[in-house]
């Protein structure tokens, strides 16, 4: 497979690395940029385990081609956290147990991001709505609908997500 | 019952998040397929194409002559040992030589440079076939002159349980006013684990082999891989890394095992196996399909007298657990509601497919749709309330089945009662498509885990202060997702009388932890549980004793909260844990020396009640028992056969929860399990393939599934529980389907007896049965 030079920007730092043309965005973040919070669950964007932002919108990254990605901006797992900092949604993950095994979380947490970004009070239902394409095994959704609530409200309070 | 607020405690009973939570929110918790080595080779496994054949040859010389391919292995490099989580029925080599039994069957692997060299090696090894006749269905597969899977067996039959007998069975029938005999069947469900099976193997210069592997049980995964490798226990480290799910799964010998260490012991360079998603639904264990028959006399006024159940499990192409399986699924007949006349049958049967295992609930998902779809049945036969039926019959505090079964510890009335009140029963909000029904599933199942194969069942916890009075727990039990690791820590804190964030948990790495029997049977929180609160406890009788020297008082006078230790008397009389540890003077460290850490353990047997006998069974199979009741209201479109789930209420004997918001995220999460179970969860085969191997058209629970949940925890202090604590954490998922398949038989009095109850299967049934009439009061 020949290769090429992707360039693109990822949680915020410019990314330039040679990969196969074919390389998925999901293998390219994991195996040659070593993010590995982004999780392989299906290979065939059924499970939202692989879910990261472009250009702010969610997408699966195992149907997205790393090419497809150049001279965007991606948003993964690890840029939601600052330092020791956890972004509104993972604290509320942590605290009102939204996560069991924790292999669905960096998907589930990445794609309710995006659920707030553009609506910033949204009803249990569309939440539930939102986040139909991640798939969690563990926790039945009741625990997650409420992070993502309680993160909603405390970034209403503050003002919104500047993260 | 004890109150629980007679005692209340600072750190057990809170809702504190998970130890390891901030790494599993923030993508650092590192899982098996994050794991990289230096050099490390990727492995695939040619698998066999036919659900039933001979082999004839297999050519690997155009595969090991691939540049890039670094190890090729065929059977011929096992030393052919046959294994199974049940050694007496152990029929599956790592790699099959002679014959393959099921379309996945394992015959050759290889290790290469990458994934894509791997998969160009498998395809270039060459196997000839001779093609057998196969059977799918276990009713078939044991007709004589049935295609036969293993030399071993007569009519594919691997075991049997045969009839176990109670009381006078057939003459209690006799004299019962009704009798009631249905037949269940009940679906192969795929656990579905977000992280696919993976497994690293590395073997060095000193002749041992490390895997980190996805493992219920690493203690038990050492003693197999030593057996089937034929390698000494002390030459194998097992660790298990942060684990995407379990479910029973991984409390299964999966062949990827041996074979990833027999590939990195050819290659001399550490192998990575990864399953891919369909290769884990076309070769992964299931829950196993059952046919179940249930017969049961009862009176006139509503006593339960007699039952007989016999189980047929089709354990597909091997046997892994099936018969302790089908006997933790036959056994339920008599734990459940009490009756003095009980017959227990199991027949495990194989057949040329994927193969069966452990599965959350272990047989008691498909014994409770069977038991309790039954019970609906025979309340409405003898006209009288579902719900005053089962709580009529239900098995009580202190009771002992006649199979000799002890109720310890017991709120499953109180389950039935809180759950029915938490619900709607009334049907309204029905239209002429769209009816709405209600319905109630019970359970009972081991509240502390199931006893190994009649020998002692134990735990054993390591324990350890360091020098600033951080306390690391070291313990075999794996957190699997179900926040065991959480639950130690909350337990040591509060014995010692430390905070929550002072304690760490080491587990399951078999050269650092103590042996243990691992996560199967809902045992992590009450054996391991118990014997973490006993290694906290005799550390700190260690840590009294040191502080009443330096305090100049005895040990009993002394108490310890927050990491301080007070004279109880004289609260201002203190020293920190600290202090302790590190005397803050020469002269005190030469009055008081000291080791840099303290060290302790804890051991927990269950010696609890009598085991059950290995002949007739009569005895217990576990410690205690957790109880409850889960109830469905749900509204099912007579047009399309779909049913939708309006609401689930469980009402839970739990003991005390030490967590309970795990408990909560147990409870939620089984009955989502148990949801899908119920409605569309069904590995398809034809022919014997997997024909629903993704996420596509094998559907899982999503968000807009699962309706909103009531939990109501019902808690008391069970006796013999770390704090009072029971195991739950298989019970959740048990009795959905059943509650389910009630609501809608409720909704529309069409009663179907196999699961899932998919829109296809509700139409033929609303065709064959008929619609119940809507009544006036239900529409409005």
């Amino acid at each position: 497979m020949a290769k090429m030079t992707m360039e693109m920007s990822v949680n915020g730092e410019l990314c330039e690395e040679e990969a196969p043309a074919n390389i998925t965005l999901l293998d390219f973040l994991r195996d040659k940029l070593g993010f590995s919070g982004v999780k392989m669950g299906c290979n065939m964007g059924e499970c939202g385990a692989c879910t990261v932002l472009v250009d702010g919108v969610s997408v699966n990254s195992c149907l997205m081609l790393a090419a497809e990605a150049q001279g965007k901006e991606v948003t993964s797992i690890e840029g939601l956290s600052k330092g020791t900092t956890l972004h509104p949604l993972q604290k509320a993950f942590a605290e009102f147990g939204g996560a069991q095994c924790g292999y669905c979380t960096p998907g589930m947490i990445v794609a309710a991001k995006a659920v707030l970004d553009e609506n910033p009070d949204p009803s249990d239902e569309e939440i539930r709505f939102a986040l139909a394409g991640n798939i969690c095994r563990c926790t039945g959704y009741v625990k997650i609908v409420e992070a993502v609530q309680e993160a909603a409200a405390e970034l209403r309070a503050k003002g919104g997500d500047h993260a | 019952m004890p109150d629980l607020n007679a005692t209340p405690l600072e750190i057990v009973g809170q809702r504190v998040p998970q130890v390891n939570s901030r790494l599993l929110v923030t993508g650092e918790a590192r899982y098996i397929s994050d794991t990289f080595l230096p050099r490390m080779l990727v492995g695939k496994i040619l698998r066999s194409p036919h659900a039933h054949a001979r082999i004839l040859s297999v050519d690997t010389s155009a595969a090991e002559a691939m540049p890039g391919v670094k190890a090729v292995i065929t059977g011929k490099d096992t030393p052919g040992i046959k294994y199974g989580f049940q050694q007496n029925y152990a029929r599956k080599l790592p790699l099959e030589s002679e014959k393959v039994r099921y379309i996945g069957d394992e015959i050759a692997a290889v290790a290469a440079v990458d994934e894509e060299t791997a998969m160009r090696a498998i395809a270039a090894i060459k196997v000839e076939y001779d093609l057998l006749p196969a059977v799918f269905d276990p009713l078939e597969a044991m007709k004589p002159g049935a295609p036969e899977l293993h030399d071993e067996d007569t009519n594919n039959v691997i075991a049997r349980i045969t009839s176990k007998n109670f009381g006078d069975v057939d003459k209690a029938f006799s004299e019962c006013d009704h009798v009631f005999e249905d037949t269940y069947k009940t679906p192969a469900q795929a656990h579905v684990c977000m992280e696919t099976r993976s497994v690293v193997a590395q073997y060095d210069k000193k002749g041992r082999l490390t895997l980190y592997a996805s493992t219920q049980f690493p203690h038990v995964l050492r003693d197999i891989i030593s057996r089937v490798l034929d390698m000494p226990e002390s030459k194998i480290r097992i660790i298990k890394t942060f684990m995407g799910g379990g479910f029973g799964a991984r409390q299964s010998i999966d062949p990827i095992n041996p074979i990833a260490s027999l590939l990195a012991i050819k290659a001399g360079r550490p192998v990575i196996i990864r399953k891919t998603r369909e290769e884990e639904f076309e070769t992964d264990r299931t829950r196993h399909p059952m046919v179940i028959t249930i017969k049961t006399g009862v009176m006139s006024d509503g006593r339960i007298i007699a039952r007989h159940m016999n189980v047929i499990t089709d354990t597909g192409a091997y046997h892994d657990q099936a018969t302790a399986v089908t006997g933790s699924a036959a056994n339920k007949i008599s734990n459940f509601y009490h009756a003095d006349h009980v017959r227990i049958e199991g027949t495990v049967v194989t057949t040329n497919k994927v193969f069966g295992g452990a599965f959350r609930g272990y047989g008691n998902p498909q014994a409770t749709f069977a038991i309790e779809s039954q019970m609906d049945r025979i309340a409405e036969g003898i006209g009288m309330d579902r719900v005053a039926f089962r709580h009529l019959n239900a098995n009580r505090q202190g009771e002992t089945t006649v199979a000799g079964a002890k109720m310890v510890h017991c709120e499953f009335p109180a389950c039935i009662e809180q759950a029915a009140a938490a619900s709607n029963w009334d049907k309204s909000g029905s239209t002429q498509t769209l009816r709405r029904g209600t319905g109630m599933g019970c359970f009972v199942h081991t509240g502390g885990g199931a006893r190994a194969a009649h020998a002692a069942s134990f735990s054993s916890t390591l324990i350890k202060m360091n020098g600033d009075g951080a306390i690391e727990i070291f313990t075999g039990t794996p957190d699997i997702g179900q926040g065991s690791d959480s639950v130690f820590a909350q337990i040591a804190a509060q014995e010692l009388g430390v905070s929550y964030d002072m304690v760490n948990v080491i587990t399951a790495d078999t050269d650092l932890t103590p042996s243990t029997l691992g996560v199967r049977g809902s045992r992590e929180t009450f054996m391991q549980g118990n014997a973490t609160k006993n290694a906290a406890h005799n550390l700190r009788v260690q840590i009294m004793e040191r502080a009443a020297k330096m305090l100049q008082t005895k040990p009993d006078a002394l108490d310890m909260k927050d990491a301080v230790i007070f004279v109880t008397d004289e609260p201002g009389r203190t020293i920190t844990l600290q202090a302790l540890m590190a005397p803050s003077s020469p002269e005190l460290a030469t009055a008081f020396p000291m080791p840099q850490s303290i060290v302790a353990t804890g051991e927990f047997v269950d010696t609890i009640s009598e085991m059950a006998d290995p002949k007739t069974g009569y005895g217990n199979t576990c410690p205690t028992w957790a109880f409850g009741a889960q109830v469905a209201e749900v509204e099912v479109d007579i047009e399309t056969g779909h049913v939708e789930v309006l609401k689930l209420t469980g009402a839970y004997d739990v003991g005390r929860a030490i967590n309970p918001m795990a408990v909560e995220g147990q409870m939620e999460g089984g009955a989502a399990q148990g949801l899908g179970y119920a409605l569309f969860e069904d590995v398809l085969w034809k022919d014997g393939r997997v024909i629903n191997a993704n996420l596509a058209d094998y559907k899982v629970a999503t968000p807009m599934d699962m309706p909103p949940m009531e939990t109501i925890l019902i808690e008391t202090i069970d006796p013999y529980g770390p704090f009072g604590a029971k195991g739950v954490g298989e019970a959740g998922m048990i009795p959905t389907a059943a509650a389910i398949a009630n609501a809608v038989y409720d909704a529309i009095g069409v009663r179907i007896m196999d699961i899932p109850l998919t829109p296809e299967r509700v139409l033929r049934a609303i065709k064959e049965q008929g619609v119940r009439p809507l009544t006036k009061m239900a529409a409005e």
